[in-house]
């Protein structure tokens, strides 16, 4: 029966059934919280790992800045859903906002200068460098009264400028966006070169964004973490206390927390499920066009 | 006299710092670029090479302090370093057996290589940190001053002190000795020349009867020998701690490509550049500017390009600035 024949036949779902033995096994030795929690680990590094099977398997692109992007998502997360801090906005949100713009502008400066000083061999890249330079001067002028400002508000709370307040689920294709819009930079930059090069380069940026999300405080309040995400499902505590779902709970014969806990990693497994399907039909696409070609 | 302040004080935390930083990222960027030119991958082990090499030698330093055999006024970690030499050619030796042979006898392409050595890095990494565990070790002794700060104070009157210690002069003259050995071997012996003729042209080399199998060893013991050289000055400078290296390796990787990733003169000039602009960016030029200024100026800020939070940033953003405007770095590399 197990001769290899028949495992390479049925490979994923023996694997499978060996990853649910082994929850079910973590479930009834310490417990089913703490089995739900691996699953979750699970789902999420399985989505992570559909993403990169797509780049890497399909595209042949070795990209291994691929928690640069994950960043951005929970960035996206914070910037979407958290209340703002009124505040905060009061004390820096002009500073702040006058920064952003003067980035725009140097970033437009140069672009629209570029192509007129581009026939010039010598000073070409010097030009550019001082408009760099000038509007990071400026920049720093008017953003860093505003950033302590922003951080000095209740550091233990806040000191953020917190985020727009609406629901989660518009995060997801706001992160996504935030994510594509690095993407193209980092494409921009690095599909021209070498293979190993777009890995260094990948690498390089991601640490880049790590280190400004880790850093500026004003946006993310950094390593301080922002707690209490809203999430697309009730909270825990939310559940143990609604009567229908006692009720469901003692129906199914579990106990209510371990119940509760399920919730969240439900919401996993249907994104997985979407997500794996769309891979699915790319790989698909990706057979059409070989045959085609 | 306050100009000479100012040199003093920048000497003291620009230049002195700087020159053993670059000393430090120039070793370790020799030794991925000529990974890079003879096996031409990107060697993302090497990190864990320079913190394997650094932990024998740690292990052999407690050996010799434990038996009170020392070099005073010279850290005994510099007699253990032929030791760590020794064990992580053995141990490079042994992967590139087991594990890059394979890939290059299939002709595997850079890409594959480069994967595969991620999985060595992460293997190393684990294996060090199951030896010596992921804390800071201290294995410096002897004399920690050369030159001590209050003393030049009082020798030149200056408001600025001169501090120079033993580990950043150790740095500075070991990595001299190691470059000018290396230029010699690799300019001036036969199998320096065949070294070379193999990275500039693989089947010109072969046809003229070099012998592969020993070009590449021979690159392997360069590599180990310079990733624990850069591995033991850099641990004894800051201090061992195994995570640390694999921060390390961003830092290596851009020194080698803005120098020019293959060319040995690139990557020491690349390591000296990184280094330079990394402390450049993010000193604080408060005191300088107060010398400078009329008497009774006062500034709030700390006259900071950037924070020091972003001190490994920086040699990223060269990293990419330096891709954009010329991929092949600043000495025109690809060969040795």
């Amino acid at each position: 029966m197990f001769d290899s024949g028949f495992y390479e036949k049925h490979r994923a779902p023996i694997l499978f059934t060996v990853m649910a033995g082994l929850l079910i096994l973590v479930g009834f030795i310490q417990s089913w919280g703490v089995s739900l929690t691996i699953l979750n680990l699970c789902l999420i590094s399985a989505i992570m790992a559909l993403g990169v099977n797509i780049q890497w398997g399909y595209a042949g692109l070795f990209n291994v800045g691929v928690m640069g992007f994950a960043a951005l998502g929970g960035l996206a997360g914070v910037l979407v859903s958290m209340p703002p801090v009124s505040e905060a906005w009061q004390a820096g949100g002009l500073g702040i906002l006058s920064g952003l713009l003067i980035t725009f502008g140097t970033v437009m400066a140069c672009l629209l200068v570029w192509p007129r000083i581009k026939h010039i061999n010598r000073w070409r890249y010097w030009i550019v460098f001082g408009i760099i330079l000038s509007g990071y001067a400026l920049l720093r002028v008017f953003f860093d009264p505003g950033v302590d400002a922003i951080e000095s508000i209740d550091p233990s709370v806040t000191g953020y400028l917190g985020g727009l307040g609406l629901p989660i689920l518009v995060a997801w294709p706001v992160g996504a966006l935030f994510a594509a819009g690095v993407a193209f930079v980092i494409g921009k930059i690095a599909l021209g070169l070498r293979s190993d090069y777009l890995a260094i380069a990948t690498l390089g940026i991601s640490e880049i964004i790590i280190f400004f999300i880790k850093n500026e405080e004003w946006l993310t309040r950094g390593v301080k973490n922002v707690n209490g995400l809203p999430r697309p499902v009730p909270y825990e505590v939310d559940l143990q206390q609604a009567v229908w779902f006692q009720d469901l709970a003692m129906s199914l014969g579990m106990p209510v927390d371990d119940a509760s806990s399920f919730s969240s990693s439900s919401v996993m497994h249907c994104s997985l499920w979407w997500s794996s399907r769309c891979s699915y039909g790319s790989q698909k696409l990706h057979f059409a066009h070989r045959g085609a070609g | 006299m306050d100009v000479l302040n100012v040199i003093t004080l920048l000497g003291n935390f620009l230049i002195v710092p700087g020159l053993t930083y670059g000393s430090q990222l120039a070793l370790g960027a020799l030794g991925v670029t000529l990974v890079y030119g003879v096996l031409r991958f990107s060697n993302f082990a090497h990190g864990e090479t320079m913190a394997f090499g650094a932990m024998i030698t740690i292990l052999v330093t407690w050996l010799l302090q434990a038996s009170e055999i020392s070099i005073q006024p010279l850290p005994t970690a510099l007699l253990a370093m032929p030791v760590g030499i020794a064990v992580t050619v053995l141990f490079t030796l042994g992967m590139d057996r087991l594990v890059y042979r394979y890939h290059r006898e299939r002709k595997a392409s850079p890409v594959i290589f480069l994967i595969v050595s991620i999985g060595v890095m992460f293997f190393m990494g684990g294996l060090i940190r199951f030896i010596i565990g992921p804390g800071d070790q201290i294995f410096f002794d002897g004399t920690r001053f050369i030159l001590k700060a209050r003393e030049f104070k009082e020798t030149t009157g200056l408001n600025e002190g001169l501090s120079l210690k033993m580990t950043q002069a150790v740095t500075i003259v070991t990595a001299i000795v190691i470059v000018a050995l290396l230029f010699w071997f690799l300019n001036h012996t036969r199998t320096g020349k065949s070294m070379r003729a193999y990275s500039d042209n693989e089947n010109l080399a072969l046809l003229s009867g070099i012998n592969p199998n020993k070009v590449v060893l021979i690159t392997w013991v360069l590599v180990a020998a310079l990733a624990t050289v850069a591995g033991t000055l850099y641990g004894l400078d800051k201090s061992f701690k195994p995570f640390v290296y694999m921060q390390l390796l961003l830092p290596i990787f851009a020194s080698a490509i803005v120098g020019g990733v293959g060319n040995p003169l690139g990557a020491i000039a690349g390591g000296y550049i990184i280094a330079f602009s990394e402390l450049i960016l993010t000193f604080a030029y408060k005191r300088v500017v107060l010398y400078l200024a009329p008497e009774g100026t006062e500034i709030d800020s700390l006259v900071q390009f950037l924070g020091t939070d972003y001190k490994i940033a920086v040699s990223f953003i060269i990293l990419v600035i330096v891709l954009i405007i010329r991929p092949t770095g600043l000495f025109r590399g690809k060969t040795l």
